[in-house]
């Protein structure tokens, strides 16, 4: 039981890794973005 | 008011108790009260740990600040994402899995019992109090909105929320934050769209971004590295990230949000939701506040936006002096405004006009700030009116029934960051110093019937540190100061916990005393911003904390590691 939990979340990790991945670009995207909106109206 | 307005604010207010008290029969036993017996779908736990951190003084006091300082505010939130991803590598499986109720808890686990009672009785007290301060803040401000005193804007958001919160518990906290989430932001939609709908004609949101930015209002990154700046690029990324870190990831009014979820899974998204969708939504609320700004560069804004502030000199020679400046301040600004808005593309006109509407500007902020000097030397207070100029343009220029939509959605902000707190509040007292301190062994009704009177008592006690905050303005700074101190020490003490094998219950009793010792040192030093205190207070405990307890080790072999 133990076993297969463990081998479950060890599955999940990729999908995990993912996702955060996608987070930290999608933050520097959003400063980055920021920053050009604010240089655009400055 | 229009009788439909309070019609809209009377009918949302029974809405929420009579939602709230739906969900009583849902919490008949301890698990169920705080904890909906882990069965909460991700995006309602999502919705209310975005509620929970949204109190209405961040709507209230947000706007304002886009409205006098622009939207560099928004790199406060700017490590919040990053502390996500942390968090769901690291406490969210650790706490989920633990099946504790406190993130507390988990610290007589791991090091001892009076490590637990110190970092609880810590949450207690700031909390405690941080929670009447988020209740009298927009009570203030909406007192003043609806003609209302304080006590009784006081005690409709302290009274409902703690209704509800005492008999439906985590279950009511949670579906209620969910709707009045959705409350908030229709109104933040609705009111931008008010907003722009009332600039002249002629002038479009882009020519309102070229007025704003004119004078700095739209600048959204400051690279510079000024420790004493409060929000920069790197006290955002770093100190941002710190406070983030010991915000959802140590308060037990936030990690109790994500031990509701059905599982790690749904934790984890329920913390990721705010993730993608906080820096979005705040730079929505600073955009509305610099689009009233834009919007009264063509009408005429009152010199001084608190009314009671106001009504107090403005009889004096001197008031009516600054006002008559202001009048025509005002005027030369709404004529260059005019002219910059309208030679845009002509590149020779526009540089001149933009010139006289930035000195224009700078003349007009030059009278307020005189006239704040003025109430000041009256009042004998730092004078600040920015939480005032959001509710001001709402009840004088948004239409009937937006005005009570938004009064609405300013009380959701309230009732939703408050009524979580409490829960928090009530889950800390049963499980951390009643059930453990004080009766062991009782049985599960027993500890319902403590937790229900519990919340009534965090309730009351917030209801009364809310009027007594309402009338003592500076406390409210005192007290924020205050939670400021511990928010670092506490991430401190749960590095300690988790990441390190060595560290010791002394290691992390005294480390976490020093932590709060060393940031209330530094707080009295100028020139550095609060959000460096979160990295200091961390960064003591764990040096503190990892020496006394590798000394404590040479000392006594005995000791094992944990």
């Amino acid at each position: 039981m133990n076993e297969s939990t463990q081998n479950d979340e060890e599955r999940e990790y990729p999908y995990w890794n993912r996702v955060y991945t996608t987070v930290i670009i999608y933050t520097i995207c959003l400063i980055v973005g920021l920053w050009l909106f604010s240089r655009m109206f400055q | 008011m229009h009788w439909l307005d309070w019609a809209i604010v009377a009918a949302y207010l029974i809405y929420i108790v009579y939602d709230g008290l739906r969900l009583t029969k849902k919490s008949s036993e301890v698990e169920g009260y705080f904890l909906a017996n882990r069965s909460l779908p991700w995006w309602a736990v999502g919705l209310s740990v975005m509620a929970t951190q949204m109190s209405a003084i961040t709507l209230v006091g947000a706007t304002g600040q886009g409205y006098a300082d622009g939207m560099r505010f928004i790199q406060f939130y700017f490590g919040l994402p990053i502390a996500m991803v942390i968090l769901c590598v690291t406490v969210v499986p650790f706490f989920y899995r633990a099946k504790v109720y406190t993130a507390y808890e988990y610290l007589e686990r791991r090091f001892d019992a009076k490590t637990r009672a110190l970092a609880s009785a810590c949450f207690l007290l700031q909390r405690g109090l941080s929670c009447g301060v988020i209740i009298a803040a927009p009570a203030v401000v909406l007192s003043i909105a609806l003609g209302w005193s304080d006590w009784q804007t006081v005690l409709a958001i302290g009274l409902i929320m703690t209704f509800y919160t005492m008999f439906g518990g985590v279950q009511a906290v949670t579906w209620t934050d969910v709707k009045q989430m959705i409350v908030v932001v229709t109104g933040l939609f609705v009111v931008l769209f008010v907003i722009v709908s009332q600039f002249p004609v002629g002038v479009s949101v882009g020519e309102a971004l070229n007025l704003a930015g004119a004078v700095g209002r739209v600048k959204t990154v400051d690279t510079s590295f000024d420790p004493g700046q409060n929000y920069t690029l790197w006290s955002g990324l770093i100190g941002g990230l710190f406070l983030m870190l010991s915000y959802f990831g140590c308060d037990q009014s936030q990690v109790q949000r994500f031990l509701t979820a059905r599982s790690v899974s749904e934790g984890r998204t329920s913390l990721l939701m705010s993730a993608f969708i906080k820096i979005p939504m705040q730079f929505l609320i600073l955009f509305i506040g610099v689009m009233v700004f834009v919007f009264y560069q063509f009408v005429q804004p009152p010199m001084i936006f608190k009314a009671d502030d106001r009504a107090r000199v403005q009889q004096s020679a001197e008031y009516q002096r600054l006002n008559d400046e202001f009048q025509r301040a005002f005027t030369l600004r709404q004529q260059a405004a005019i002219t910059f808005a309208s030679a845009e593309g002509q590149d020779d006109i526009s540089a001149a006009a933009k010139k006289s509407f930035v000195e224009a500007n700078k003349e007009i902020g030059d009278v307020r700030k005189r006239a704040g000097d003025l109430i000041q030397s009256e009042t004998g207070k730092a004078f600040n009116d920015t939480n005032y100029v959001f509710p001001t343009f709402l009840t004088t220029y948004a239409p009937i029934g937006v005005v009570g939509l938004l009064i609405a959605a300013i009380f959701a902000a309230a009732m939703t960051a408050s009524s979580g707190e409490l829960n928090a509040l009530a889950t800390t007292t049963v499980m951390d110093i009643y059930r453990r301190h004080i009766r062991q062994g009782a049985s599960d009704a027993h500890y319902l019937k403590v937790a229900k009177l519990a919340t009534g008592f965090w309730g009351l006690f917030a209801c009364v540190v809310a009027l007594f905050a309402a009338r003592q303005g500076s406390l409210i700074e005192v007290v924020n100061k205050f939670g400021s101190f511990f928010y670092g020490s506490m991430l401190g003490v749960f590095v300690l916990a988790i990441a390190t094998k060595r560290a010791t219950g002394r290691g992390a009793f005294w480390g976490m005393l020093c932590g709060f010792a060393s940031v209330a040192v530094v707080s009295n030093l100028p020139k550095i911003s609060f959000l460096w205190y979160n990295v200091i207070g961390c960064v003591v405990v764990v040096i503190v904390g990892m020496l006394l307890s590798l000394l404590g080790k040479k000392s006594n072999p005995l000791d094992k590691d944990h």
